[in-house]
């Protein structure tokens, strides 16, 4: 750790002013160490998929592709997602990492390809599942194995011989120790699952064993025919395009009416302002008819469902949570405690909540019941029709995240500059000027940022319908995390299961893109340390 | 910010009379007090509906029976009933141990990848998109990892074990750390750990000796807060236990024959609510920028 003690000053200068020819002159040294370790990491791919990757008793070889296959099949699946994946990791750090940070470039590089070559030892470990009659690893897979060597050896001949720097470890090293232990986890944990998940969605699957390769098969089965014809295609294509420019001339509109509204002039400036708000618009409008129209029937109905959960969720925590904490922002005694007791239900175990909601909610003489008949109230079928149960989910939501949007819209609201809202009340505004023009205009972002957590949040429900509904009565309540659950795990369907949790995953992406613009800049101040 | 506003200043429009503000002060207060009852009651019912049947015995479950000692006679029996089972004891357990240690590595990691992030500058991958790529976490719906989860833990032979549910929060609850500890570091003046350099001290000293201490507090927060969601979580509890199941699992397995045995079922939900609510009270000051990714402070 001695290098720690000999770094500059915790912020040091990139780089050293140099002159032109020499900065040329590293440039290409730089390049030329980049190029190689790219060069080194192609031999090796195109070596292991030309050549034979496992050499038989008879002479003969088995390319990859058939290696990977039966090791696919073997449910050694994962040898491969992670051969490709650190592959990948080395190639992109040899690139991404600048000159300055040589040190960790090498370390990455070095790192990743050395465990790309769990391949190659893998295979030669376990030759008689690829082929009973298999004695030695062929010229591919040594070739692939040497080839990766060479990748893990050159960044440090760059960064101790013919690229070298002064102090050799670069000036300031010893930052990256701290980033990188959560940098690799994650690698581990959240992007080699996803990468493998890719690969499982490939696959057929019965009694959680992979039968056969389907390709694209369970993705085409989340669609029914109509985008596969052109005849069937068209109409949907057309409507799509006229959702689009409908939603462009009502947000046009929109502004207009705004403009005209607030006696100001509509300027072709404040047209395009408006016109931006179209997405908003058309995008949940064209997912929702295409969740409808191109999907089949089954996932249609279950996103649907999930649909109107969302809506009905996330429209009453909103409206709930911002009404109460513009009613709140004021002097009141016993704020906070009142603040203390609404943070319970977020923290509240949700399979506990729908647990007690069964009971709460229990058509036999439960608490609700017994309280709404003695108001003479007939009280609705809670947990046993279809719609009501979708609504009894519902308020189980609203009663656990509402005071989530109160609680952030108030502290919100608390970071308001209050000297404008005063200066423009001295100024005779009205509080509802002030609202419209002053608060509203300035949590709009924080606004957009707690609808698109609740909104993804609203996606992943699944503790609460486990324990309150078991998705039922019939279907009514198998929002998309249970029905994507049960494919996996009662099923045992896993690659269609990772090919419903794409569609997932494009959705809240979609969303989330929607809105980020909205949101981005409150995170603006926070890149980069602050000076 | 809430201490300079005078609740007269948040009343409407420029005063016509002293009379009339006063009285439109007044009902508006009896208003908030009326709501503060309401929400109270609501938030705070299905918690009391669950501790009334754990303290009443089956007979008195209906009929709008609301106040212990008084409408009913209260007694023990259903906790030293559910507290003799071995398995529940053991859930709760298991759901302790994974709860610590998921905490306990979320925040080790977090604190290191904070410090990172809040002191030193990255060009590539720079600090901007470090930071999106630990937020990034939030984003999945975690129900994409259960197949793939679940195939890679059968292969590593973690399934039915606490070592693969601590992997698993911990790595599901890393943004939290990494959220609340960046802006506490980033708010330690530089001063202090560069008066600590001149006196000879290693970067791992300063981090470990100057800023850690200083981020305490946080460090408790972040620890608490993981350790609340990781108690509560279920998906992955779920998909991957038989014999070993935490809290959360155990509460829903026997749903179907029980479902309306509200002293069994307050009595267990109440057990697995403990740990969270204290939990809850406990860090009030750092929920805000914990939930809303750091775009609010609290």
């Amino acid at each position: 750790m001695s290098q720690l003690e000999t770094t500059g000053s915790l912020t040091a200068p990139a780089d050293q002013p140099r002159s032109a020819a020499a900065a040329a002159s590293t440039d290409l040294r730089t390049w030329l160490s980049r190029g190689a370790i790219l060069v080194a990491l192609l031999a090796g791919f195109l070596l292991a998929n030309t050549l034979p990757a496992v050499v038989l008793a008879d002479g003969s070889g088995v390319p990859l592709s058939d290696v990977a296959q039966k090791l696919t099949k073997a449910g050694d699946g994962w040898v491969m997602v992670l051969a490709w994946l650190t592959g990948i990791i080395a190639a992109l750090s040899a690139v991404v990492f600048p000159r300055s940070e040589r040190f960790v470039q090498t370390l990455a590089v070095t790192f990743a390809s050395l465990l790309a070559l769990i391949l190659p030892i893998f295979v030669s470990r376990s030759l008689p599942k690829v082929d009973p009659g298999a004695t030695a690893l062929g010229p591919g897979l040594q070739g692939y194995a040497v080839a990766f060597v060479v990748a893990a050896l050159l960044p440090w001949g760059a960064l101790l011989v013919w690229n070298r720097a002064d102090p050799v470890l670069g000036r300031d090293w010893g930052k990256w120790l701290f980033v990188l232990p959560a940098i690799v986890w994650i690698l581990m944990l959240t992007v080699f699952p996803l990468a493998y998940a890719i690969s499982t969605s490939r696959y057929a699957f019965r009694n959680g064993k992979i039968i056969r390769d389907v390709g694209w098969g369970n993705y085409r089965k989340l669609f029914n025919d109509t985008l596969f014809g052109w005849a069937t295609a068209w109409p949907v294509i057309l409507t799509v395009v006229w959702i689009v420019l409908a939603s462009l001339v009502v947000a046009g509109a929109i502004g207009g009416l705004r403009a005209a509204l607030g006696g100001e002039p509509y300027t072709g400036e404040q047209l395009r302002g408006a016109l931006r708000n179209a997405p908003l618009l058309a995008v949940p409008v064209v997912l929702y008819y295409l969740t409808l129209k191109v999907l089949d029937k089954d996932v249609s109905f279950i996103l649907a469902i999930t649909y109107f959960f969302l809506v009905g969720a996330v429209f009453f925590e909103m409206i709930l949570g911002f009404g109460l904490a513009l009613l709140f922002n004021r002097e009141i005694r016993g704020r906070s405690v009142m603040r203390t007791i609404l943070t319970l239900p977020i923290f509240a175990t949700p399979v506990a909540i729908g647990y007690l909601g069964r009971t709460i909610f229990y058509e036999g003489g439960g608490p609700v019941n017994s309280l709404l008949s003695s108001f003479g109230i007939t009280p609705p079928p809670w947990l046993s029709d279809p719609f009501w149960s979708r609504i009894t989910t519902i308020i189980a939501d609203v009663w656990q995240w509402t005071p989530f949007v109160f609680i952030i819209a108030l502290a919100g609201l608390q970071g308001l500059p209050q000297d404008i809202l005063e200066a423009s009340e001295v100024d005779g505004a009205t509080v509802w000027d002030n609202f419209r023009h002053i608060t509203l205009p300035l949590m709009a972002p924080i606004l957009w940022l707690i609808l698109l957590l609740r909104a993804i949040d609203a996606f992943k429900v699944f503790d609460l319908v486990v324990a309150m509904t078991l998705g039922g009565p019939g279907q009514a309540t198998r929002y998309y995390s249970y029905f994507n659950y049960q494919t996996a795990r009662k099923f045992f369907f896993y690659g269609e299961a990772a090919a419903q949790a794409f569609l997932l995953l494009f959705i809240v992406v979609v969303l989330v893109a929607l809105l980020w613009g909205k949101i981005a800049h409150i995170y603006e101040d926070e890149e980069g340390v602050r000076a | 910010m809430s201490a300079t506003t005078s609740p007269s200043a948040m009343a409407p429009g420029p005063a016509p009379s002293g009379g009339g503000r006063t009285l439109r002060h007044a009902l508006g207060t009896v208003f908030i007090w009326a709501l503060i009852v309401v929400i109270m009651i609501w938030t705070l019912f299905p918690f009391y509906w669950a501790f009334i049947n754990s303290i009443r015995d089956a007979k008195y479950s209906y009929g709008n029976l609301w106040l212990p000692v008084i409408q009913f006679p209260v007694t023990l029996a259903h906790w030293q009933k559910q507290w003799s089972y071995p398995e529940l004891r053991q859930a709760l357990l298991n759901s302790t141990i994974i709860a610590i240690a998921a905490a306990t590595l979320a925040v080790v990691l977090g604190s290191l990848a904070a410090y990172g992030i809040a002191r030193f500058r990255y060009h590539r991958p720079s600090n901007g998109s470090l930071t999106s790529w630990f937020l990034s976490q939030r984003i999945a719906p975690p129900v994409i990892f259960v197949a793939p989860f679940f195939l890679i833990l059968r292969q590593f032979g973690l399934i039915d074990t606490l070592l693969g549910l601590i992997i698993l929060n911990a790595t599901f609850n890393l943004p939290f750390p990494v959220i609340i500890l960046t802006q506490m570091f980033r708010d330690i003046p530089r001063e202090l750990e560069e008066a600590a350099q001149i006196d000879g001290a290693s970067r791992w000293e300063m981090f470990s000796k100057i800023a850690l201490p200083l981020v305490a507090p946080g460090i408790v927060v972040s620890w608490i807060l993981c350790l609340a969601f990781s108690w509560n979580e279920f998906l992955f509890a779920y998909a991957t236990t038989v014999k070993n199941r935490p809290m959360s699992v155990f509460l829903v397995g026997a749903e179907q024959t029980r479902g309306v045995d509200y002293q069994y079922v307050g009595t267990r939900t109440l057990m697995a609510l403990i740990v969270p609510l204290i939990a809850a009270l406990l860090v009030q000051r750092y929920i805000v920028r914990g939930l809303s990714l750091g775009a609010v402070k609290g």
